[in-house]
């Protein structure tokens, strides 16, 4: 079909133009792999002439993602030409962000780290680097920590640290056992406070196929969410309360002597405790805890029995509450004792894709121990006592850490702060030294994801103005500060050639093997063994006694079993003020949103932004239509938000998104500013649900 | 060229926005033109239940859009696709005020989907359907989706779910087919 216009200049007025412009053929083609959730969906971006990106679209090649895609990697490519990205360092002179050099970023950056380590020690520097890049970047800053006794927070007390603890201390090993796709061999598939439909949009056909082929879908959530949708059977909980319920399903199973005798006998320890801490969670006893009927509980319990193998796969809605560790604990322990654990189709879940550390990175001689490790709670006080002098940041803690008003100040308040950024965010603002980073899609890199593969991501495009990959930053600035730069990596294909060789459960994935292949390849993956689909088939497991341990070992609860803390006597919450403050605050993720990455597209207007879900009983309680403006008041702060009205949640907690910043397109207070910065004192995740709130109808205009 | 149809399964959606981003990406759609838009709908008839129900046009078989439209703008092609012609349009909103579903957006002048016509002459599939990661939307020969369609309402009438296959003959007769509750979700 012709676009060209054959009509008489009278009916058409010059201005007027079509309001689309379908997009050319593209002039070239480039597959890459989605970096955003750890699904590992492939894709493929499509440039144009100039190598500019046109579009990403699915690839059909990938097994796991089957060509198809979630919005945020289309998003997220839109992101790279945003108004907002940092093309060139930038330093701040007298109070303004002037652009600079590299050379001179970098010349600052070192003199003032070299002269921070002489006056005081290496604890009076650390790195906020949750978004420090691919693997390249992640080895670099693995080197640059060694070299110079860098403390560094990732990703794990705002996300994994409660999930780590408890399968670490349960497995020995915090992977996920199986992956996703194993769901389709899973004869019952127990999905808690996961909404795995917006959170791995793109893998959820698998979940959805299993269904199709007979598996029972099982989802407990506090709210009916896309997920539920989907399932066989919702069990709606009260927030906080998931312990409970894996507590009384391990009674039952036990009860029922449905439990896998001999996988107990010879794997496991603990079970006589296990079973004892158990005792007193009676269906009837866990119905008044999480107003599951006990009949329901006790038929979930039959058909876990009976249904094998079943698989678990928890998501945040159990990992960030201030009991998780407890929680995972159970669930975990559940499907230990059920024999499920190693078999196809059996098992755990999880987003954790780690696959070992690389051993002996730089010489001996040449490591520099850490003065003083702090938990990251501690940081607050140390950033406001000037304990801490510098941060180096890759991410955005302004936003994303807990109580993020204080951690705004409290940068604020640091002598240098180093942003290695994407994006002129909350963070980027209150720096003293800007620099701007690759996005994933210029940075090539090996990705793992929750289908226990390893696939090499090939750069799409080049760097955008001046941007540098956290590697090439940590190389240089180890050589301005007179480090040994021969020990790091000069390019991504070499790190990973380094890493395998440093890392033996993935010594066996070379470049070439990963590159040659589509979807991956699955570790671990020794150079003298094959390649294993999921984690203990053999029956060996990692812990030190060789068995499954069913209590916690980590202080201070060492000898804990799976254990249930009501969550309103738990860290954050006070049972004296339920009265004041009545309702419990969840975020949640959105299919079009991830973190702060997808938020700088064109199509921002188009998709929906932060909102508050509420009950319409809450609604009419406080006045308020959908749409209006609510205020959500916790013990910490404020935050006004529009309403969402739905009977998808329950009348006793109100839920919203996070990861909006004041600076970025949706100028919106970040959610995690209500939540003060407390910790699940077991595993040590930052409490980001179940707080106790309560919303007024917003006073005033806008 | 055979004549092409989508099916939309409301079943199987899951709000995820994907099929309204790649379409603003596909046809480089400015801010505020959807072509795609997603409700939310929440019912209590017979039960509760809730959907997602990603509204698009229909490609009517008797487009009252087409038969409107002083210029030409819209018009449909042998394949039976309603395709718009942008840089013919006066913007003029009589489409958009004969069109039964709210389909045509009304954002700087009124345009709609062209079931990605340029695609399909490429040999391509329009770029929603690429794209949705249940198979909520699938796009091929028109027999292939009736016949697709059919076996979906098997399964879940199997499955004790009022289903409906709206769009498959009578005056609603249309290239998008709908599978969806058997109540009214629009």
């Amino acid at each position: 079909m012709d676009y060209k216009n054959d009509n008489p200049s009278y009916v058409r007025p010059s201005v007027w133009q079509s309001v689309f412009h379908p997009l050319p053929g593209a002039a070239n083609e480039v597959r890459s792999i989605c970096c955003l959730c750890n699904g590992g969906c492939g894709l493929i971006v499509k440039l144009n002439d100039e190598g500019r990106i046109l579009g990403v679209y699915g690839d059909p090649a990938n097994p796991f993602s089957k060509g198809t895609i979630c919005p945020k990697p289309m998003a997220a490519a839109q992101s790279l030409y945003h108004p907002q990205r940092v093309t060139t360092p930038m330093i701040r002179i007298n109070g303004r962000l002037t652009p600079a050099s590299w050379e001179d970023a970098l010349d600052i950056t070192a003199a003032r780290y070299l002269d921070y380590l002489a006056k005081y020690d290496n604890a009076a520097v650390v790195g906020i680097m949750s978004k420090v890049g691919g693997s390249y970047s992640k080895l670099a800053l693995a080197i640059f920590e060694s070299l110079t006794g860098l403390v560094t927070y990732g990703t794990s007390p705002v996300c994994t640290s409660s999930e780590e603890v408890a399968r670490t201390s349960l497995l020995g090993n915090p992977s996920t056992p199986n992956p996703l796709w194993d769901v389709v061999n899973a004869k019952i598939l127990l999905i808690v406070g996961n909404n795995v439909a917006q959170t791995k949009a793109g893998l959820f056909h698998w979940i959805m196929e299993a269904r199709r082929q007979g598996t029972r879908i099982v989802v407990v959530d506090t709210r009916f969410t896309e997920t539920a949708q989907q399932a066989d059977l919702f069990l709606p909980i009260r927030p906080g309360t998931d312990g409970a319920l894996a507590l009384a399903l391990i009674r039952e199973v036990i009860a029922n002597q449905t439990y896998d005798h001999d996988f107990v006998a010879q794997h496991t320890a603990g079970f006589a405790d296990l079973s004892a801490a158990a005792q007193k969670f009676t269906p009837e006893y866990a119905e008044n805890i999480t107003g599951i009927p006990a009949g329901l509980i006790r038929n979930l319990a039959e058909d876990l029995g009976r249904l094998k193998p079943g698989m678990f796969f928890g998501g945040r809605g159990i990992m960030c509450t201030n009991n998780a560790a407890g929680a995972v604990l159970g669930f975990e322990a559940l499907m230990c004792i059920l024999g499920n654990l190693g078999k196809p189709g059996g098992g755990i879940v999880s987003h954790i894709t780690g696959y070992g550390k690389p051993s002996q990175l730089v010489p001996p001689d040449k490591i520099v121990k850490p003065v003083k490790k702090r938990k990251a709670a501690e940081l607050y006080p140390a950033m406001e006592t000037g304990e801490i002098k510098m941060m180096l940041i890759a991410g955005n803690p302004a936003v994303t850490w807990p109580d993020s008003a204080r951690m705004g100040r409290a940068l604020a308040g640091l002598d240098f702060v180093v942003s290695h950024t994407l994006f002129m965010d909350d963070t980027a603002a209150l720096a003293t030294v800007v620099l701007p980073a690759t996005h994933w899609l210029e940075e090539a890199g090996m990705q793992a994801s929750v289908n226990r593969v390893l696939q090499w991501r090939e750069r799409a495009v080049e760097p955008f103005g001046e941007a540098k990959s956290g590697g090439d930053f940590f190389r240089l600035l180890a050589k301005k500060m007179q480090l040994p730069a021969g020990l790091f990596p000069s390019s991504p294909e070499e790190a990973w050639e380094m890493e395998r060789r440093l890392t033996p459960p993935v010594s066996g994935i070379s470049l070439d093997l990963a590159r040659g292949t589509a979807g991956g390849i699955s570790y671990p993956y020794p150079s003298n063994g094959q390649p294993a689909i999921r984690l203990y088939a053999d029956g060996q497991i990692k812990t030190p006694s060789g068995k499954v341990q069913l209590q916690i070992e980590t202080e201070p609860l060492s000898d804990c079993y799976p254990f249930f803390h009501p969550p309103l006597k738990g860290a954050g919450n006070d049972e004296e003020i339920a009265g004041e403050y009545p309702l419990m605050l969840n975020t949640a993720k959105v299919a079009w949103h991830y973190h702060t990455q997808s938020q700088y597209s064109l199509w921002i207007k188009d998709i929906p932004g932060p909102y508050l879900e509420l009950h319409p009983d809450l609604a009419r309680e406080i006045g308020v239509k959908d749409g209006e403006l609510v205020t959500v008041e916790t013990r910490t702060g404020c935050v006004t938000l529009p309403a969402r009205i739905t009977r998808s949640i329950s009348k006793d907690s109100v839920c919203s998104q996070y990861s909006f910043g004041q600076i970025s397109p949706f100028k919106q207070q970040p959610v995690n500013t209500l939540f003060p910065a407390v910790y699940d004192p077991v595993g040590g995740n930052f409490v980001q649900k179940n707080l106790q709130c309560r919303i007024r109808k917003a006073k005033g205009g806008f | 060229m055979q004549s092409p149809a989508m099916l939309v399964d409301l079943s199987r959606c899951i709000g995820c926005f994907s099929c309204v981003i790649a379409c603003k990406q596909e046809n480089s759609l400015p801010p505020g033109t959807n072509w795609v838009n997603i409700y939310s709908r929440e019912l209590f008839s017979p039960y509760w239940q809730r959907y997602s129900f990603p509204n698009s046009c229909r490609h009517c078989h008797q487009p009252a859009c087409a038969a409107i439209c002083p210029v030409g703008a819209l018009e449909m092609t042998p394949e039976q696709v309603v395709i718009y012609h942008g840089h013919r349009c006066i913007g003029c909103y009589l489409c958009h005020s004969v069109c039964p579903y709210n389909a045509i957006s009304e954002n700087i002048k009124p345009s709609k989907c062209t079931l990605c016509y340029h695609l399909q002459q490429r040999g391509a599939i329009p770029a929603c359907a690429q794209v949705c990661p249940t198979k909520a939307r699938v796009f091929s020969s028109r027999e292939e989706i009736l016949k697709e369609a059919e076996e979906r309402v098997f399964k879940l009438q199997s499955a004790q779910k009022a289903v409906q296959l709206v769009g498959n003959t009578g005056p609603t007769k249309s290239s998008v087919l709908f599978l969806a509750p058997n109540v009214p979700v629009w």
